[in-house]
Parts: structure tokens; sequence; C-alpha cells
């Protein structure tokens, strides 16, 4: 076997994408979704979450007859409610024609820290286009991307004006239960909508603070969504926060179009009158302040209702009642697309 | 940045594992026959004399070269089912031992997960999920009910032995067996468990459950991990089942002559001991690789293609009983499970008469 040429993932030839302050990120060779210079303005928990590559990936083409991984990651520890192919793993994705189809997954062993996989091998040598997504819920502290010496490869330049969509919300967003790291909801929007996505999922921590909306609105995007209702305790407190976060975004994103979304009916709340009634007033605190807004004059901000999205009690569809499955990601997914493209088209015919 | 990772519990509380008082809950065994029955089980009585959940009891393993050497002791398809009125709904569960695996999570391999019955539906409502390391857990999956009889399934563990299950239900609940699903005798799934049971995050979402919910019917899993796969020696067992229907659903990896020689006969097997029994023969979804290898995607096409000569061939000697289903188009990513699929032929075999 030839020996492999090894790419460090921050050599120019390969694309970062999904990352907001990509400079920055290559100052400090680090997959963090946000910058260390706000680390102080955050929550904890916000601040440990960003250090995973959530929604993260590589993007460029290559004409490799194989193509290999080395990664290392922060933690070995499994999580209960995911396989290490997701939390820990990379996946790989090629593009065939309009369609993104799974290639490969990789992931530590148990107890390991270390991934080292040859993911494809035997391709013919043909130019393709890939997306290597890195892990949900751990840091990568290394990643090198192994080729076939004589091959070519390339970062896949972005389209003319193309501006990334950005998701800030709870553990839904950032990827919690998806089977491989690819097969979360705006790994999947991304790839359906053939646009980079910027994934702001936070476990529990996504709370609508006003730090956080400061930072967003450092980023030149297509659109916020903002899907943090799931974080929020209770409905005043979401009432409380949920106004002040847009205004910060409208101070400087002004004409954005801005996507609320309400939370998913957990599976809980088929039977648990406590779950369905703390569910109804979140969810009803947010209509008001889109009703309200609207009224306002605000027609840039947006509502998809979560209810539709992510229907409760449908089997395979979340793991604990709560988080999404690959497949419960997936219904997700396919739901979302087809409500984002109107947005996206409606803009574009204003500016 | 803080420099070492916590523990996700530690920062979203929606992965903390819930605890509550179980103060006032009586406790019933799964055995406990006149509250609970145990369903997917080939042979339930067995079970119940042994105490076990092991799809394959101890008593059932044949003693013969023709054996096969994996006896399944994981309760992949297993469910309690009850009727009850409790308002609230704990479970205990104890593992023989709890191994990690790299592609399911701890709620699929040693959780358990909870179903109501809504109309002619059956809908996911809750999971209990163990913390890595401990082998019992208890966990509260459902309170604050309304007080009015449900019914109920509880999924066992896709991927580990359970040695002790009960269920706690309010002190003055009712709680009832319920009768088999759909008046006939129930569909058994045999084959390699690589597509069955081995990828689904929860208990009870495995795509053999998923379907035996569609269809209103009983199921039982006996799929084996590939590296155990021998069909002629799994049929010895499926030849001792009183099924309505057998599905065989075979993995991608037996090259295609010892595929068509061990499928063949083991549904000869079938067949000598139920000549009237429909058999499915389900191809296996073309593996993710096949995308870029030339070499896998004519490896897996090599195999759906076996399989459907051998259904020619047993149609071409009268077998009217046997069916092909082409699983090609079914992916292994779950987006495209089979269940839906089943659901939409099955019953098609059932109006004609053909289920037992």
């Amino acid at each position: 076997m030839f020996p492999m040429e090894w790419i460090d993932a921050f050599d120019p030839r390969l694309a970062i994408r999904g990352l907001g302050w990509l400079e920055e990120n290559r100052r400090s060779r680090s997959f963090r979704r946000l910058p260390d210079r706000a680390a102080d303005a955050l929550p904890l928990g916000v601040q440990h979450l960003s250090r995973c590559p959530a929604g993260v990936y590589l993007s460029f083409l290559t004409d490799s007859r194989r193509i290999a991984v080395k990664a290392t990651v922060n933690n070995p520890e499994q999580m209960c409610h995911m396989p290490r192919a997701g939390s820990h793993g990379v996946e790989l994705y090629v593009r065939d024609g309009f369609r993104w189809h799974p290639a490969a997954v990789a992931y530590p062993d148990e107890g390991s820290t270390l991934l080292e996989s040859e993911l494809v091998s035997a391709l013919s040598s043909d130019l393709r286009e890939y997306r290597l997504y890195l892990p949900l819920y751990r840091e990568l502290l290394t990643l090198a991307l192994g080729i076939d010496r004589d091959a070519k490869i390339r970062p896949r330049p972005p389209a003319a004006g193309e501006k990334p969509i950005l998701f800030y919300g709870s553990s839904i967003t950032q990827g919690a239960c998806a089977g491989t790291a690819g097969a979360e909801s705006t790994a999947m929007l991304g790839r359906m909508l053939d646009v980079e996505t910027v994934n702001f999922g936070f476990s529990g921590g996504a709370r609508g603070e006003p730090a956080i909306a400061r930072l967003i609105a450092e980023l030149d995007v297509e659109l916020f969504v903002l899907d943090f209702m799931p974080n929020c305790p209770s409905g005043e407190f979401l009432a409380e926060r949920l106004p002040v976060f847009v205004d910060i975004l409208r101070e400087s994103r002004a004409t954005v179009p801005i996507v609320l979304v309400t939370q998913p009916n957990y599976n809980g709340a088929l039977l648990d009158r406590e779950i369905y009634l703390r569910i109804q007033n979140k969810r009803d605190a947010m209509l008001h302040f889109y009703a309200a807004r609207r009224a306002a004059g605000d027609q840039r901000l947006h509502l998809i209702d979560g209810f539709g999205l992510s229907p409760a009690g449908l089997s395979g569809q979340y793991v604990d009642g709560v988080h999404p499955t690959s497949r419960g990601f997936a219904v997700i997914a396919e739901r979302f697309a087809p409500q984002l493209t109107p947005i996206r088209c409606a803009m574009r015919q204003w500016s | 940045m803080p420099s070492s990772l916590p523990r996700i519990e530690e920062i979203d509380r929606n992965f903390q594992t819930t605890d509550a008082s179980s103060e006032g809950l009586k406790w019933v065994d799964a055995f406990d026959s006149g509250s609970i029955a145990l369903r997917g089980l080939a042979w339930p009585d067995s079970n119940r004399d042994e105490r076990t959940f092991r799809r394959l009891p101890a008593s059932k393993v044949i003693s013969s070269p023709d054996a096969i050497p994996y006896a399944p002791g994981d309760s992949a398809g297993v469910f309690a089912s009850f009727r009850t009125d409790s308002c609230r709904i704990h479970v205990r569960v104890r593992l023989r031992e709890m191994t990690p695996h790299g592609k399911m999570p701890l709620s699929g391999t040693a959780g358990v997960a909870l179903y109501f019955r809504k109309g002619t539906e059956w809908l996911s409502v809750a999971s209990g999920i163990p913390v890595a390391g401990d082998e019992f857990y208890e966990r509260p999956l459902l309170k604050e009910l309304i007080p009015e009889e449900r019914d109920f399934r509880l999924y066992l563990p896709l991927r580990h032995e359970v040695s002790e299950l009960s269920l706690g239900v309010d002190e003055g609940a009712e709680m009832t067996p319920l009768a088999a699903s759909g008046g006939c005798k129930p569909m058994v799934v045999y084959g390699s468990s690589t597509f069955a049971y081995e990828y689904p995050s929860t208990a009870g979402s495995d795509w053999i459950s998923h379907a035996g919910r569609l269809l209103g019917i009983d199921t039982i899993n006996f799929t084996v991990p590939e590296e155990a796969e021998r069909f002629s020696e799994t049929a010895a067992y499926a030849g001792q089942m009183d099924a309505g229907l057998f599905l065989i659903s075979p993995g991608p990896s037996l090259p295609p002559p010892l595929l068509a020689e061990q499928l063949h006969s083991s549904i000869q097997r079938i067949r000598e001991a139920y000549p009237g029994v429909p058999i499915v023969i389900l191809s296996p979804p073309l593996p993710d690789c096949r995308i870029l290898s030339a070499i896998a995607y004519d490896a897996a096409l090599g195999c759906r293609d076996t399989m459907m000569e051998v259904y020619l061939r047993l149609r071409k000697k009268g077998d009217r009983h046997c069916h092909w289903l082409d699983g090609s188009q079914w992916m292994n990513d779950g987006s495209r499970p089979p269940a839906e699929y089943l659901a939409s032929y099955i019953p098609a075999l059932r109006l004609r008469g053909c289920l037992m």
C-alpha cells in the first residue's frame, strides 16, 4: 500500500465550514464555536459546550482513491444517550449530483481518545466533493485528513454571495442524540438547502443571554434561527429574554430575517399534564411576542411551529422522549426545509 | 476557557437521571402472569419456568452439531404488555452485565421504552436509561396521569440480558395482562441482527417491533449477530416456533453460493414442519459504502439477486407460500426502515388469508 499524505485540518487545501469566527479559530488552532475573548461573559455550560465542534465540517474536493482520518478528542467517556459514533466520531459525506450521501463513520475505541481510520478505499480516481463532519459532543484537539500522495485536493469555494444560516438553540440544535456526526438537523438542512449552517446549539445552556445575542450579532449571516425555548424554564422567563435578544440582533442586523421556533412537544406531554402545561406556557409566550412584533411592523420576523416539526410519540423519533434520534432529526429537517425556503426566497427579492 | 469538559449531566438537566419517590407504589414482577403478559418470546412458558428474559431459554437450546453456537441472551423485541389505571409507572431493571457499544447508546442497548395505545396507534411515551456501569436501575417513567385504564408496552433492552424486571404502580391500581395482538399467531423474524437491532437508539424502535405495532400483530425477533449467522441451524429453532408467518432477513456478508445453499436448506426445514405457513424472504439493504465502491455495490446486489433466485426456484417448484421482498431500497441509517414497507405488504397476505 502506498503511503498517505496527511493534511492538517487548518491547511488551506481544506475549507473549514460552520464556524463563526474562522480567522480567530485559525490563530488559536481550535475548533471552538465561540471565541475565547467572549468566555468571561458566557455561562459556564456554554463555555464548555462551545468547545465541541457540533455542525462544523471540512469541505473539500479530491480525486484520492483513499481517504483516511486521524484525530484526538479530549475525553473518552461514553454518554448514556448517544453512541460514540455521534458524540466522539466523524462522518464523511460525498456529493452525487444534488444529493449528499453518508459514506463512512469513524470513532475512537472504548476508553480511547484517539481516532485513526481509513474511511474509504478502492475508489475510482474521479474528482468528488466531500464533507467531513466533526464530533458533536467532544472537543477536537487534533485533526488530519489522509489522502493518496499523488492525489489532488482543494477546498470547495463558497458560492458568490453565500452567507450561512445560523441556528441558536438547545441540545436538540447541538445534535443530541444523533447517531452520527452529520445526522443532526442543522447539518442535514445545510445539505438539503446547499447552504453553510452554523450550529450554536448548547445543551441546557441556551437561555437567550444578551451576551450571546451580542456575539451572534457580529456575524454576517443569511438568517437567524432562534430555537432556544426548550432551555427556558418558563413562559415568563422566555417573555423576558426573547424581546431583549431580538432587539440586540435588530440593532446591528435590521434586515436579516429572524425565525423563531417553538418547542417540540415531548413524548412525556402526551400523558403528563405538568409537562404539557409547561410547554404550552412557553409556546404561548413566544406566540404573543411574535404576534406583537409582527403587528408592530417587523415583517422579517418569522415563526415555525415546533409541534409540527417533531410530533410526539412517533416510534424511533426520540432517545428519551426529548432528544431526537438520527431518524427524528431527519423528520425535523424534512419538515423544516420547506418552511425556510420561502423565507430565503422572499429575502432575496427584497435585497 | 475552562480546561476540562464536565459530564453532560452536570451541564444539561435534560440528561440527568430523574429521581422520584416510589412511596405508595406496589412492585409487580414481570413474571406475575396475573398482571403482566410477556410478548416477543417464542417459548414464554419456558421463560417463565426459568425466570429468564433470554430469547432462547436454556431448556430450548438444541444439543446437536447443528445447534447455533450463539444463544441470544438479550431481550431484543421482548415486551411486557399490560393494562393499568395507575397514575404513576416506575420500572426496576437488573442487567446481567453491562457492555459498551460504539454505534448504539445505552438507551438502546440497556434501556427500556414505554409505549401506550391511543386508538389503533402505539405511541412512545417514556424511556428508562441506565447510567454507564450501573447494572441496576430504577426510573420513574410516568407520573401525574389522569386515572383511567390504558394499554402499555414496556420494551426490554436490545443488547443486554435482563435478570430482573418489575413495574411499580400505585398501591390501589388495577393491572391486568393484555391478550395477544391481532388474533393471529406471531410473525417470527430470523436472520441477521445487523439491521434488526444493532442500530436503534431505544428499545422498541427496532424495525421488527415497529412493524409489529403498525400491523397490530405480535412479533418474535430471533435474529442473531452476523458472526453466528447460519441459517440452516437457526431454522432448527424456527421449526419449533408456532408462527403465523416467517420472515427471513439475512445479512449482506455471506458469499452468494453459501447464502443460496443456507437459505434454501433453512426454508426446507421450515417447510417440513409447517407446510402452509407463509415465508417472506427480505433482502438486506444496500450498504452506505455502495455509494463509492463498485465492489461493495456488486456484492450487495449479488446477495439480493441470490435471494431472488432462491425464491424463484421455490415458486417454480410449487411453493405458493413463499414470498420475496426487495430490501435494497431500505436505508440502514434508519431513514427508511422496512417497517412501513412491510406494513403495506403484510396486510395483503392477511387479507388473502395467508397469515395463519
